[in-house]
């Protein structure tokens, strides 16, 4: 379990994060989104160690991550970052690869058989020997998924969970592979693992949530089901517009934005 | 036996050091029959094995090969070997295929510290030089050169991104920078420290011997060994840096090394032969191409294929305008800048001009 106690970072006089304080519990996927400049991005560098807070601590199954080294971090949790670019010619199979670069107990074929199943997995078979450089944006969005979940191998491991961070893992993905990303996402949460992903489209939030963190201007505003937490008066008060939530038969939640094109005519 | 898998290029990769490592001593054997007195591959090869110290084979021919061409030769391959793999290291630390030691200011930087060792020697360095001897010249180098690569780094690169159009320009102005400082050195020194700065310059590697050798030698050695440790770290901050931490690895730790090692590498090369440029910028991109970009293999690569580079380099040196010699880094210039412009302008997209 990650946990942030009053957490709060600056970035020199702009405050980002105002003594935030939260648990992501494994089992469960939980979906961050806010409007740009919330401090999701922010949230995220400060659960995976990659930036220290200002005040405040925050903590892995009890450990101060100050304490702890990137190894042993790297070990327990992977991160998927929005886009990476790489000025060097490596394929699709030497990216995926780097996922495993901490397992030492591998042998190179074993390797390579993990490396293969995950680009199964992410809908990329037969990508191995090709370019990473000449693979179109969500092509390479979904290679950095295969290489992370490499690097976090099963959802559990010893009998304890792994985590999996993922930043903005759709933003460059049809539909389909929108959809088939957080499904692999879920599956994880239901294994064991704990997932936590940055959403910005709030109907695949409602729809893959167990629990839907919701920011603005550096701090918590709504946390819970997205069933409870999506509200008419949310998506007004912390996006600014007069959105109406729809509910599906089922009591899933849905927003239409064709609804606001529509007043606008 | 298991089918090699798409994408995976380690075979490829472990038989070219394989090749590379047979090309080496192929190229060296030729090379130390190469010069005025013509020794054919068959004659090196006996003497070679009579050993430094054989009477059996004529004493001319014996000394040729083991006191004038031998520390040459081992010269010639270190500092090509420290120069590729310098190149390789600050391109992988910078993600980008066009640093160069020569072009970004860190060989101007260790110029420099070459260069106040031999004007300053005698008065304000006079202290440094009681103490390290023979080293002080190596030693300002290495200076030199490490900070010039501090100085690049922390221009060049913003939470941990580098700007490729920042760090050449950056290296331009460290380079120039680096040589104004010569320039005063240069102006301020005596008749004598001009012929000795001249003498470095344009040396290259004709002045080698074996007590040369013993100064800078176990140091580009060391590096050469050292390196291979940075090739997961290399390879994983070409995802980024913040990936790289992701990934498990120790960025600033890593980063670093990296650092020390490449100025290191530069300061003995320099300090040996001179600026040599381009062979750190052709060597690594021309792997890249041939067995992949996996650092692991590609940094022993490096030295191999930078060994072998410089030692053809030396032997069209010694030969083109026989019995005079060419300065070395003419060679790699006439080579390797037409080469770089080629890289640019086929990666002007990467570099935003």
């Amino acid at each position: 379990m990650f946990e942030l106690r009053d957490v709060s970072v600056s970035f020199g006089s702009r405050p980002i994060l105002h003594g935030l304080s939260t648990r992501i519990e494994p089992g469960v996927l939980t979906v961050v989104a806010g409007p740009n400049g919330a401090g999701k991005s922010t949230v995220l560098k400060v659960l995976t160690g990659e930036l220290a807070p200002d005040s405040g601590e925050a903590f892995f199954e009890g450990r101060s991550l100050t304490k702890m080294t990137p190894a042993a971090m790297a070990a327990r949790r992977a991160v998927l970052p929005q886009s990476a670019q790489l000025s060097f010619p490596f394929t699709v199979l030497e990216v995926v690869r780097l996922g495993l670069e901490t397992r030492h107990d591998l042998t190179s074929d074993a390797r390579n058989q993990i490396a293969l199943k995950s680009l199964e997995r992410v809908d990329l078979s037969g990508f191995g020997g090709r370019h990473y450089q000449q693979l179109s944006g969500g092509e390479q969005q979904r290679v950095h998924l295969a290489r992370v979940l490499c690097q976090l191998g099963e959802p559990v491991v010893d009998g304890r969970p792994q985590f999996i961070f993922l930043d903005e893992p759709t933003s460059s993905l049809d539909i389909r592979h929108q959809i088939s990303t957080l499904e692999i996402a879920r599956g994880l949460a239901r294994a064991g693992a704990g997932v936590l992903a940055i959403l910005h489209d709030l109907n695949l939030a409602a729809a893959f949530a167990d629990r839907l963190l919701v920011m603005r201007a550096g701090q918590l505003y709504a946390d819970g089901h997205p069933r409870e937490v999506m509200t008419d008066t949310l998506i007004s008060d912390v996006f600014g517009i007069p959105l109406r939530v729809g509910h599906l038969p089922t009591g899933m939640p849905y927003i239409l934005p064709q609804t606001l094109a529509g007043m606008a005519a | 036996m298991d089918l090699a898998v798409e994408g995976d290029r380690s075979r490829t990769a472990a038989a070219g050091l394989l090749w590379l490592s047979m090309a080496l001593a192929a190229v060296a054997v030729i090379s130390l029959g190469v010069g005025p007195a013509g020794l054919s591959v068959g004659r090196v090869l006996s003497i070679l094995m009579a050993g430094p110290h054989s009477t059996d084979q004529p004493i001319g021919e014996v000394l040729i090969v083991w006191q004038v061409r031998m520390p040459r030769i081992l010269m010639a391959a270190l500092v090509g070997a420290s120069l590729a793999v310098a190149g390789a290291v600050l391109q992988g630390l910078f993600r980008n295929p066009l640093a160069d030691p020569g072009l970004v200011g860190v060989s101007s930087g260790a110029a420099l510290g070459a260069v106040s060792t031999i004007v300053l020697g005698n008065t304000i360095l006079a202290p440094m030089l009681a103490i390290f001897g023979a080293y002080g010249l190596p030693l300002m180098a290495f200076l030199g050169g490490l900070a010039s690569t501090i100085v690049l780094y922390l221009i060049a690169t913003r939470q941990g991104r580098t700007s490729v159009a920042t760090m050449l320009l950056a290296g331009i102005a460290l380079g120039a920078f680096a040589a104004a400082g010569t320039g005063v050195l240069i102006y301020i020194s005596s008749e004598q420290q001009l012929r000795d700065i001249t003498f470095w310059t344009l040396g290259g590697l004709s002045g080698s011997s074996w007590a040369k050798l013993a100064v800078s030698g176990p140091i580009m050695m060391l590096v050469i060994i050292a390196v291979p440790v940075l090739g997961r770290g290399l390879n994983a901050i070409v995802l980024g840096e913040a990936e790289a931490f992701h990934l498990g690895v120790s960025v600033q730790r890593m980063k670093r090394l990296a650092i020390f090692l490449v100025a290191l590498a530069t300061g003995a090369a320099v300090a040996t032969s001179g600026v040599i440029g381009f062979v750190g910028i052709v060597v690594p991109h021309l792997l890249r191409l041939g067995m992949g970009a996996d650092h692991r293999p590609l940094l022993p690569a490096c030295a191999l294929l930078g060994a072998i580079l410089l030692l053809l380099a030396d032997m069209a040196a010694r030969t083109i305008v026989s019995p005079a010699e060419l300065p070395i880094g003419i060679i790699t210039a006439l080579l390797g800048a037409p080469f770089f412009l080629w890289m640019l302008l086929k990666q002007r997209n990467l570099i935003d001009l």
